[in-house]
């Protein structure tokens, strides 16, 4: 390396580096926060697989009393939640927050901080919904939490609320991950990487995070609105009351099924990516597989009632989903298929990682083959609730998830560490999990088709269910020796094991044109990208990178500077700075922490101050952020700066975020439909004096105010800046007189949602609107400040469109709102 | 404005309108269940079915089209995928509306 390298690599270092010690705590870049998130998850593995022991151990027998009914319903409720919400997303998360900047040619995600504070708000909602078991108060209505089971008539303990409090605070990260990812894929991919010259891996992760925008914001309603009921006395799940269990299972789904997807996509990503470096050869079938994501990716959200067929909806709604259940097995099928004809093709090397490849075809393949049973009603009927769904679940979420992921694990470690894990203990490793897990499950099956109901807490014994429980526990226990054995090995290869040669696998993708481990910055300069396999095909590649060769081979000012291009092409469009290392997301996830605990000690006065509190974070963090001075950057040749463009990040981020904020308000307008239209005892309320005139005069100054933003943006397109100070003042008065209009309407509107279920919705109606409203109304007076002070400008108007465009979906909600509720009476009663 | 065949949006738009069709085959349904339901008579001929059968017709239509111009006009990755996706569409709507033929809406 030459001298002017070194520097450059020295001054790269300094700029994009973690503060030492505690400042550690302040690190935002993506390998930090991605490797955090994986260390989390994993530790969040282990509890929720001492949880399953103790399942099993309880099961192992019959008649056994090791625990009383509800501390194992403590027990398996908590299996499933600390598995499918703390465990198997976030560690997905964080390997794509890892590995996807390192596959794109960048240097980090998109929004470091924003991926920050999705690691804490995960980390503290994970501590605060397992600290539930210290006390014996842990949930214990199954992880999907079904009403009436996990009301406050029939649970009437904190155990619920630590469920839906601490869940929605980890979908905080989920859904901040989705955005960033999104973002990240479509607009920092390294010049010339088009999308036909993605990594699959990035199809996937792409797919992945589209669906988590979809997918969440159904389970967050849900989740708010059993909240509300549970503490507050609203009507949404009472069937009683006017409202309806049902609409849970139906939001419930509308989230869990996807999230199988979810789940499995991402997994399916890195096999994808591992089979073609040791069959070494490229993957058969790019198009196809990228054309199965996508598939995969619609069709999922149209399975969830599968999961319903008992509740009692006509046959021909069961056969649209059991029919799409099916329909699904189609893209799965193209992409084994795929793998298939790589392997058959390729020269295959049988490496460490490819045990875990094999495990998963098998495990997933039959799996996949039980879920197509279940998609038939009759046989669904038959079965359901039984140990055989789950059996086909494990099947399902083991093989095409957790096998996967520890092959992957394998396969990057000594991109982790730099170091080649042990051969002896990682075979070892592999045969005792997968022994165990087929022990366990396959067995489970029998027991399932045999009668056994899931979620008892012990049976009688001579039902034929014994010897079958009993290989079932011992199983389980062999899996766990499996797994002990794989972390003794991931533990003692960072001191044991050899270091790992350049690019140990001959692999194609870009993670590997880089020291192992990595650098903080990831890149010395940014290459030009020729080829979908640029270690094959570019093999000078990592030299050319690490000599500086390619773009961007700079960090003037100890700034984070990363490329924008374009989504299609990846052609160059614009310089980013992306923001270091920063206190602003621990010390907003910690606020966020205190109001959860509130809520949960029913503190409401307290967390009210904290909610407002981190607006004021949340406020402060948007004031520096954006075109703020502190973001400049020095002038290049190679793009313009950020700030001086129309169409940044800022603006993608902001677009993603709305679409799973359109999902949550479609979700609710959805819950208010099916309550109209399904529960038996809905009925709009005569009482209320809200009428759609007050409505209509109320969104006339919020029209107006969007309407004024939008013209000084269009004004600001032609370089015209007079008047922009004068009217953002403008727009943000008329939207003080919406909010006024709207607080007029909240409290004159004798609204009672304690005793109408239709009133419920109009409170939480009016609430989100008022959110909305009320964020586009402060953010524009703070804009307006920034455009007294020189940040927004004919010259840098990055910052207007983004507000533009929360202001235009702001309308939108509004007057979808005045549609739903003005033509509700002309349906079927008064407002 | 006329999206290019290579035009990325197109690698969604096509199970977009599946997602819609489902959507309205199945609302479509809860909602002629809740306001029909005694003047049902159980069977075939009814509005509920032949209106999902002709959005059918209309959504394979649309989406052959579709996938017919995107595998003609493009010559690069995306418009090749956008094609299958819209085909994919189209068998999806096939595979969900079969059972409309078979089997009455609220039984």
């Amino acid at each position: 390396m030459t001298d002017k390298a070194a520097q450059l690599h020295r001054d790269l270092a300094r700029a994009w580096g973690n503060l030492p010690g505690w400042g550690g705590l302040a690190a935002v870049n993506h390998t930090s926060v991605g490797l955090r998130f994986i260390v989390t998850g994993v530790v969040f593995f282990l509890i929720g697989g001492v949880l399953a022991m103790l399942v099993r151990t309880q099961l192992a027998r019959p008649e056994q009393e090791l625990f009383s009914p509800d501390v194992y319903n403590q027990l398996f409720t908590m299996h499933g939640t600390v598995m499918m919400f703390l465990f198997a997303i976030p560690v997905l998360e964080g390997l794509a927050m890892y590995l996807i900047p390192k596959m794109i040619g960048a240097r980090d995600l998109a929004y470091p901080r924003i991926g920050a504070l999705g690691y804490f708000c995960y980390l503290f909602g994970g501590i605060i919904l397992c600290s539930s078991m210290l006390w014996s108060i842990a949930p214990s209505s199954g992880w999907f939490m079904y009403t009436p089971l996990s009301d406050a008539t029939f649970s009437p303990g904190r155990g619920p609320d630590f469920w839906l409090l601490g869940i929605t605070f980890v979908e905080i990260s989920a859904v901040s991950a989705g955005v960033e990812l999104v973002v990240t894929i479509l607009r920092m991919r390294a010049p010339g990487m088009s999308l036909q010259k993605m990594p699959v891996f990035c199809w996937y992760i792409l797919a992945m995070a589209l669906m988590i925008l979809f997918g969440f914001p159904p389970l967050i309603l849900a989740s708010i609105m059993l909240e509300l009921e549970r503490a507050a006395g609203f009507i949404f799940f009472d069937g009683l009351r006017g409202g309806d269990p049902l609409l849970w299972q139906h939001l419930f789904w509308l989230f869990g099924h996807p999230e199988v997807y979810i789940i499995f996509l991402p997994a399916a990503g890195i096999i994808s990516t591992m089979i073609p470096v040791f069959a070494q050869r490229p993957l058969v079938g790019y198009g196809w597989i990228v054309l199965a994501i996508i598939t995969m990716g619609f069709i999922s959200f149209g399975l969830w009632v599968h999961h319903m067929f008992t509740v009692g909806i006509p046959h021909l709604a069961q056969a649209f989903f059991s029919v799409a259940s099916m329909l699904v097995a189609v893209p799965t099928g193209i992409q084994i298929f795929a793998w298939l004809a790589t392997l058959w093709s390729g020269k295959v090397r049988f490496e460490l990682p490819m045990l875990w490849v094999f495990g998963f075809l098998v495990i997933f393949v039959c799996g996949g083959l039980t879920g197509v049973m279940l998609a038939l009603v009759p046989f669904d009927w038959q079965v359901h609730d039984t140990h055989f769904v789950v059996a086909h679940m494990h099947y399902v979420l083991v093989g095409g998830m957790l096998f996967p992921l520890i092959g992957g694990f394998y396969y990057w470690l000594p991109h982790f560490s730099g170091r080649m894990p042990s051969q002896t203990l990682g075979k070892w490793g592999f045969w005792l999990t997968f022994i165990g897990f087929n022990a366990t499950f396959l067995l489970m099956h029998l027991t399932g088709l045999l009668g056994m109901p899931r979620r008892v807490y012990t049976y009688e014994a001579g039902l034929g269910w014994d010897w079958l429980n009993l290989l079932s526990s011992v199983g389980g226990f062999v899996m766990a020796v499996g797994i002990a054995v794989i972390i003794l090995d991931f533990l003692l290869h960072f001191r044991f094991g050899t270091p790992a040669p350049t690019n140990p696998w001959k692999a194609d993708t870009l993670e590997w044109a880089m020291d192992t481990p990595p650098s903080p910055y990831n890149f010395a300069s940014i290459p030009q990208i020729t080829s979908r396999h640029p270690l094959w095909d570019q093999p000078d590649l990592p030299r050319a990178i690490a000599a500086g060769e390619g773009l961007l081979a700079r960090a003037p000012g100890d700034h984070r500077e990363m490329l924008g291009t374009s989504a299609t092409n990846a052609a160059v469009r614009e310089l980013i700075r992306l923001p270091g290392n920063s206190w602003l997301p621990l010390q907003l996830a910690a606020i966020l922490a205190v109001v959860c605990i509130c809520l949960l000690l029913r503190a409401y006065w307290v967390a009210l101050g904290a909610a407002v509190l981190s607006f004021v974070w949340i406020f402060r963090w948007v004031w520096v952020a954006g075109a703020h001075p502190a973001n400049n950057m020095e002038p290049t040749d190679v793009a313009p700066a950020t700030t001086q463009t129309w169409s940044g990040i800022g603006l993608w981020g902001m677009g993603v975020t709305l679409l799973a904020d359109a999902a949550l308000y479609l979700s609710l307008i959805f819950g208010w439909f099916y309550l109209w239209t399904v529960a038996p005892a809905w009925q709009f309320s005569p009482t209320s004096s809200l009428t759609t005139q007050s409505m209509l005069w109320c969104g006339l100054p919020l029209t107006l105010a969007a309407l004024g933003h939008w013209l000084l943006t269009q004004r600001l397109r032609r370089h015209n800046a007079t008047y922009l100070y004068a009217g953002l003042w403008g727009s943000f008065g008329l939207g003080v007189m919406h909010l006024i209009a709207l607080g007029w309407i909240f409290f004159s509107g004798d609204l009672s949602p304690r005793n109408h279920p239709h009133h419920s919705v109009l409170v939480v109606t009016i609430g989100y609107l008022v959110l909305h409203s009320g964020l586009a109304t402060i953010t524009t007076g703070l804009q307006a400040l920034r455009a007294k002070r020189g940040f927004i400008s004919a010259q840098r108007p990055y910052e207007m469109p983004v507000l533009q465009m929360f202001w235009i979906y702001t309308a939108i909600i509004y007057w979808l709102a005045f549609a739903c509720f003005a033509f509700a009476p002309a349906a079927g009663g008064a407002v | 404005m006329k999206l290019p065949a290579e035009h990325p949006l197109h690698l969604v738009i096509g199970l977009t309108i599946w997602s819609a069709f489902f959507i309205a085959a199945y609302g479509g349904l809860s909602v002629y269940c809740s306001v029909a339901a005694e003047t049902d008579t159980g069977g075939l001929e009814n509005p509920l079915n032949l209106g999902l059968l002709a959005l059918t017709a209309a959504i394979c239509v649309v989406s052959g089209i579709l996938a017919n111009w995107c595998w003609r006009s493009a010559t690069k990755f995306p418009g090749k995928v956008s094609a299958g996706v819209y085909i994919a569409g189209f068998i999806a709507t096939i595979g969900v509306a079969i059972p409309i033929i078979f089997l009455p809406p609220c039984i």
